[in-house]
């Protein structure tokens, strides 16, 4: 039962993008087109759900000291791994995503969730954990590719979708588009779960463990 | 003394574990494909120049430009390039370039293409590759109506990536010229 | 002179036509959470040009030194990361021991930048366009030299929005996101400059 809260958590109360703001970068580079979002959303996924195990796996033999570079190395490890893999079997995607698959690494979300939660719990709740975030993660990053991609070129996973008189407007698809679109839909998830979006504090931070900041500012709500 | 080892001797195991499991995959899912023809290529040589039987030519003893990765032939003796040409981004455009016996661009194809998706991407077209067919001197983007036979409109916000179609179509004209002038 | 060219190219290019935040969409978490004040601006954006700096000086040997001839070049993401990483532990401890009131104004930034996407980003890139070890260098700093900007016109940008009547929905975040968006279209007019100062 309370397995089920941990999978749902990352869907919609505590969705890593929308609500969390954590997993910024890839959300606007990667989302030109629907498919290229979902993509992203699945190697995302798959890194954290085994990067979750792993650590889980390893709590107890991970020293304190090193911890963070511990981490680091497990999430870049799986990171290669999904990218040979997508170089052999989905080259296409793997030039679509470019750089960002290996910038996967450094993405907030996976050594966040580490840091909280997976090095502090067993192993079955981590895997759901990572699970329910990573599909978060995926579908808002379907959802603001699908709007950028509709918008920006009238199609939808490669589908043409508007009407022919109706003209696309390339500027979904260019990075200012990116930066407007997340923010509409950033400010309707926050009115509708009727939530004051957060600034980006220190929740997510993976540094917040070190960050003598996060102590001084955590009273004015002052980011990190 | 202990307490400053362990933990640098975990991290380092770590490391080496996870090093070496990919390596192995590395090995297990790497395809060399700088001698042969993959089955996407081959599905485009067709499309360009006729059924056939398609096979790289190893035997070239003329400097090439760079860009130019393999050359292919077939039975008739038709010279297909695979070239890979910098449009916005470095080795963004892999293309099939099919030339005509006369010298002149006979078709082109994308084989595979790294550039601003849903912006770049555009140069993907039918409609402006074709626009490269018969061209047999330097290729020249313009971003208004072309007043020759050389000029071809670019793509609208995908200058750079037309730019790098039109730079592989010269390498391809410039290095039949070659091949034909060796014989 | 073709050397220098090539750099000055690299330079504007990485400010003002391919700003690593507005347009390459590389560490926009600490654009988001740091830009509220200037200084905290400046902190980041001066640590951030650092890092990259002095994580492009160790990645680029060790990539064409060793990873290279012993033909392991996909283990580039993990050696980077591991290398950025124990840069900034390196960095920390040295500012800490000798120049206590940089590390003061600094330190506090510097354990965040190991996610920052722009450090390992900028690695990435000078392996992938190929650049020589100073066109790499010239790239890194003028990345944390863009990055700085857009940091510090931000804070201006912030600190006028917080005086102003915003709709709650869109206060905070997505806010911005907006002027951000807005910014990033402006940097679109500079898209001319090299072709225009170099002649393509």
């Amino acid at each position: 039962m309370s397995y089920m809260k941990e999978f749902t958590k990352g869907l919609i109360k505590e969705n890593p993008n929308l609500v969390m703001l954590l997993g910024m970068c890839p959300t606007l580079a990667v989302t030109t087109m629907a498919e290229n979002g979902l993509g992203m959303g699945l190697a995302t996924t798959f890194v954290l759900v085994c990067s979750n195990l792993v650590i889980s796996l390893l709590k107890k033999v991970i020293p304190s000291t090193v911890r963070l570079p511990c981490f680091i190395v497990i999430i870049a490890g799986f990171v290669t791994f999904v990218s040979l893999l997508l170089d052999a079997f989905l080259p296409s995607l793997a030039n679509s995503l470019g750089v960002f698959l290996s910038l996967i690494t450094v993405n907030c979300i996976i050594l966040g969730r580490a840091e909280m939660f997976a090095c502090k719990n067993k192993v079955l709740p981590s895997v759901l954990d990572g699970l329910g975030m990573g599909l978060g993660f995926t579908c808002s990053l379907i959802i603001v590719g699908s709007i950028r991609e509709i918008l920006g070129t009238g199609k939808w996973f490669g589908i043409t979708i508007l009407p022919d008189f109706v003209e696309p407007m390339t500027l979904f698809i260019l990075p200012a588009g990116g930066f407007f679109t997340l923010g509409c839909v950033i400010a309707i998830v926050g009115k509708l779960s009727r939530k004051k979006p957060k600034t980006v504090g220190c929740d997510g931070c993976p540094g917040r463990a070190f960050c003598k900041h996060a102590e001084k500012e955590e009273s004015e709500n002052g980011a990190c | 003394m202990l307490k400053y080892i362990k933990p640098v001797i975990v991290l380092a195991l770590i490391t080496t574990v996870i090093s070496t499991l990919l390596i192995a995959t590395y090995n297990l899912t790497y395809k060399d494909t700088s001698g042969i023809i993959t089955e996407d290529m081959l599905v485009q040589c067709k499309r360009l120049a006729g059924e056939g039987d398609y096979s790289v030519v190893t035997d070239i003893n003329v400097q090439l430009p760079e860009s130019i990765r393999k050359v292919i032939t077939n039975q008739n003796g038709d010279i297909l390039f695979e070239i890979v040409a910098n449009g916005y981004n470095k080795g963004g455009l892999d293309l099939l370039i099919y030339m005509n016996s006369d010298g002149s661009i006979g078709g082109t194809s994308v084989i595979s293409i790294s550039e601003t998706p849903g912006l770049g991407t555009k140069v993907n077209d039918p409609e402006f590759l074709d626009k490269f067919c018969g061209i047999s001197e330097k290729a020249i983007i313009v971003k208004q109506e072309p007043a020759s036979e050389n000029e071809v409109q670019a793509v609208t916000s995908a200058t750079y990536s037309s730019k790098g179609v039109a730079s592989a179509v010269n390498d391809a004209i410039e290095a039949y010229k070659s091949m034909e002038v060796s014989k | 002179m073709e050397l220098a060219k090539n750099l000055m190219i690299i330079l504007i290019t990485g400010i003002l036509t391919e700003n690593f935040i507005l347009c390459k969409f590389y560490g926009i978490c600490p654009f988001l959470g740091v830009s509220k004040t200037f200084s905290g601006a400046a902190g980041m954006g001066l640590a951030v040009t650092f890092v990259m700096v002095g994580a492009t000086a160790v990645t680029y040997p060790i990539y064409y030194g060793i990873l290279v001839p012993l033909n392991i070049t996909y283990l580039n993401t993990i050696c980077f990361i591991l290398i950025i990483a124990s840069f900034v532990q390196v960095v920390e401890m040295v500012l800490k021991k000798f120049v206590p009131p940089l590390y003061k104004a600094l330190g506090v930034y510097l354990p965040l930048i190991t996610t920052n996407c722009a450090v390992l980003g900028v690695t990435i890139i000078n392996i992938e366009s190929e650049y020589s070890f100073i066109e790499a260098l010239t790239n890194a700093f003028a990345g944390g030299l863009g990055f700085l900007l857009v940091m510090i016109i931000f804070s201006g940008v912030r600190g006028r929005i917080e005086k102003c009547n915003v709709p709650a929905a869109l206060s905070g975040t997505p806010i911005t996101l907006i002027a951000a968006s807005i910014t990033s279209l402006s940097f679109v007019g500079f898209g001319g400059i090299v072709d225009g100062i170099f002649g393509g």
